[in-house]
């Protein structure tokens, strides 16, 4: 479709200064600003301006000076170049001659007041067609707001109805103003695309590409605020973006910073602790040599590892335990689960003093047992713990090489099929059956040597009320002992071969 | 003798305070007694004596001490019993050949020679101070059942004319000795 484009003739202007207080020189420079403050006008860009010159002086002095300026200028910038004008008189009242030529009609003022020059542009646009003011008018409107807005159509509407126009031709004329984007929102989104696209390629904008952005707005009749706001708001947003990736980074690299601050201190407490564990095993080691052949340290290496710990700092709690945990693994466990404390028994069967140790081992089994240290029926040896139990054989084990303990005392047992009298006489706690007392023995006349009969240690002495008129033990506790016993080492899983133990640690 | 329930300590201990020797033995026994629910054997077996509260033996020993300046009382007895430990060959011993700690604290007739050796009838044991030392307490070892009594060549008047018995005097050293050890 032909759009019916109506083109309006093109105004004429001459303006001249023509103030006689003005000396040549002042004229020129004058003149040069005037031709620069209309050339800065929007809508003029393609306006080519011709200095006006006048004769100045006579004769062959004559010289030609620059007083004014002359161009074409469409119609509808007329009121913007009569205001500029206005404005220019309003700043500095110079007599000036302003000429406006469309076609056959002339315009002519000559004035240094501002009011006069405004006088004439009513009747300027009266020397105008019809369509060229209802376009110039139409313009006026989009250029203030980028668009029209429902009073300024109002207001061209009753324009129209004076000046005669047919609605259709109006239409055309103000899609003319309107130009390809006729609300505000298309001229924005429009210019913020153009906006959009340079900003891609240069950030922030030149000052020319600024320049030919105005330039568009300018074209689009979108009003230069608008422009200006756009490209503040996009600047704005696009150093919000800027500032919150920045500030991301800032945070990525802080979190990085500290995940590698805490790897250093991680690494720094594993090369502590790994410092601190190769002391502790240094000690361990020191403690190892000297119970070696000792149950507890000689004065002599106690003021050695008394050295050692105050070099390496170990707190006294710390370096018993570490003793301790030597010495179990050295001279015997003392594991109790009833909290009775072993060591002495350990002492004495360490030192091979078998009575006391049977003594010790009918103190430690009281306690463990009684509370009032009356002796134990089978009732409560059943009660007796297996960790206590395999402790207290444990030792006496060790320390007679499997000749006396409970273990030692039931393969006796079960070497006598489980009768218990034969049991008693086997361990040698009872004697012949013929003799005047059947067999039992006084407690004294029993052996407390390495010699002993197998199982014949520990006694059970704790089973007994009396000891000197006969070591007396009762067939049931005998019973009652080893079934404890042996519930006690079927739960206990028995120990892996040491070859098969290296294997499965690997 | 009757043998009630209701005798306390403090009754103990008044009787010991007037030297009322005899009277505090029989005092003593119905407390062991009635420690272990015997009241109604009226005398103390080897087990009895072996499951003695700790308490109540220390507190009368520490009574029958205090009121005898160190002459009797359980303790002393056993300081006299341990004491005697490695003189004798234990195998030796017998009912009629008695552990030493019997003659030391005067239980025996020494009017008769061994290998008869027969104990004094408890009224006839010495109720005061001018008795050998560790001569009281004496009921825990006397009293006995009659069947007991006549068992241990008695009378059926308990430990008197009788043989020695060395399961009850061990049983209550032993017992001494493991409450010591608490």
């Amino acid at each position: 479709m032909v759009r019916d484009v109506y083109s309006p003739p093109k105004l004429a202007f001459l303006v001249k200064l023509i103030e006689p207080e003005l000396n040549p020189e002042e004229l020129a420079a004058e003149a040069q600003y005037l031709l620069e403050d209309l050339q800065d006008l929007s809508g003029l860009g393609q306006t080519r301006f011709q200095p006006v010159e006048n004769p100045q002086g006579e004769g062959p002095f004559q010289t030609r000076v620059q007083s004014g300026v002359q161009f074409e200028a469409p119609p509808d910038r007329l009121r913007a170049i009569l205001k500029r004008l206005c404005n220019r008189l309003d700043d500095k009242p110079l007599e000036t001659l302003v000429l406006i030529q469309q076609g056959q009609m002339r315009l002519q003022v000559q004035t240094h007041e501002a009011a006069v020059l405004a006088g004439i542009v009513e009747a300027a646009e009266a020397m105008l067609d019809p369509q060229s003011i209802y376009l110039a008018k139409a313009e006026t409107y989009c250029r203030t707001h980028g668009e029209i807005s429902p009073a300024e159509d109002a207001n061209l509407e009753l324009l129209r109805q004076r000046l005669g126009l047919s609605p259709q031709e109006a239409e055309v004329l103000k899609s003319e103003a309107l130009g390809p984007y006729k609300t505000l929102a298309e001229k924005r989104q429009r210019f913020r695309e153009v906006l959009m696209e340079e900003l891609a390629r240069e950030n922030p904008l030149s000052d020319e590409t600024w320049e030919l952005l105005e330039e568009l707005a300018d074209n689009l009749n979108l009003p230069q605020d608008e422009a200006t706001a756009l490209y503040q708001e996009r600047l704005h947003q696009i150093q919000v973006e800027a500032e919150a990736i920045r500030r991301q980074q800032e945070a990525e690299a802080e979190v990085a910073r500290q995940a590698a601050e805490r790897e250093q201190i991680q690494e720094q407490h594993r090369q502590q602790q790994l410092g601190r564990q190769q002391q502790l095993d240094d000690y361990r080691e020191m403690v190892r040599q000297v119970l070696q052949n000792a149950l507890y340290a000689p004065a002599f290496d106690q003021g050695r590892l008394e050295q050692a710990r105050r070099l390496w700092n170990i707190p006294p709690n710390e370096a018993q335990q570490i003793e301790e945990a030597v010495r179990s693994e050295l001279h015997g466990s003392i594991r109790s689960a009833l909290g009775v404390d072993y060591s002495r028994l350990r002492q004495l069967l360490w030192s091979q003093v078998w009575q006391e140790a049977d003594q010790e081992t009918e103190n430690v089994l009281l306690k463990a047992l009684r509370q009032n240290m009356e002796p134990v029926d089978r009732n409560a040896l059943l009660q007796l713990p297996c960790v206590d139990l395999l402790t207290i054989d444990e030792l006496w084990s060790r320390y007679s090489s499997g000749r006396f303990g409970f273990k030692a005392q039931q393969q006796v047992y079960q070497q006598v099929d489980k009768r218990p009298a034969d049991f008693l006489r086997m361990v040698e706690w009872r004697g012949s059956r013929v003799s005047l007392t059947g067999g039992i023995k006084p407690y004294k006349n029993l052996q407390f040597n390495a010699n002993a009969p197998l199982g014949h240690l520990p006694t059970w002495r704790w089973c007994c009320p009396s000891l000197e008129s006969g070591y007396d033990v009762s067939e049931s506790i005998v019973d009652g002992l080893f079934l404890h016993l042996g519930k006690c080492l079927s739960m206990e899983a028995p120990p892996l071969p040491p070859t098969i133990a290296a294997l499965a640690g690997e | 003798m009757v043998v009630t329930t209701d005798w306390t300590l403090s009754d103990l201990a008044d009787l010991l305070k007037g030297e009322e020797w005899q009277a505090a033995d029989k005092v003593t026994q119905a407390l062991l007694l009635a420690a272990v629910n015997r009241e109604d054997a009226g005398s103390l077996t080897a087990l009895d004596l072996a499951q003695l509260p700790c308490e109540l033996l220390h507190d009368v020993d520490r009574l029958w001490v205090n009121a005898s300046f160190g002459h009797f009382g359980f303790s002393v007895q056993q300081r006299i019993y341990t004491e005697l430990d490695g003189t004798f060959d234990p195998a030796s011993l017998s009912p009629s050949h008695p552990h030493p700690f019997v003659q030391t604290v005067g239980w025996l007739m020494i009017t008769v020679p061994r290998p008869l050796a027969f104990f004094k009838f408890y009224d006839f044991l010495n109720f005061s101070l001018d008795a050998p030392e560790g001569h009281l307490p004496a009921l825990w070892y006397w009293q006995l059942s009659w069947l007991e009594s006549l068992r241990t060549g008695g009378l059926g008047t308990g430990r008197g004319g009788g043989y020695a018995d060395l399961a009850r005097l061990d049983a209550l050293m032993l017992r001494l000795t493991r409450c010591g050890q608490i």
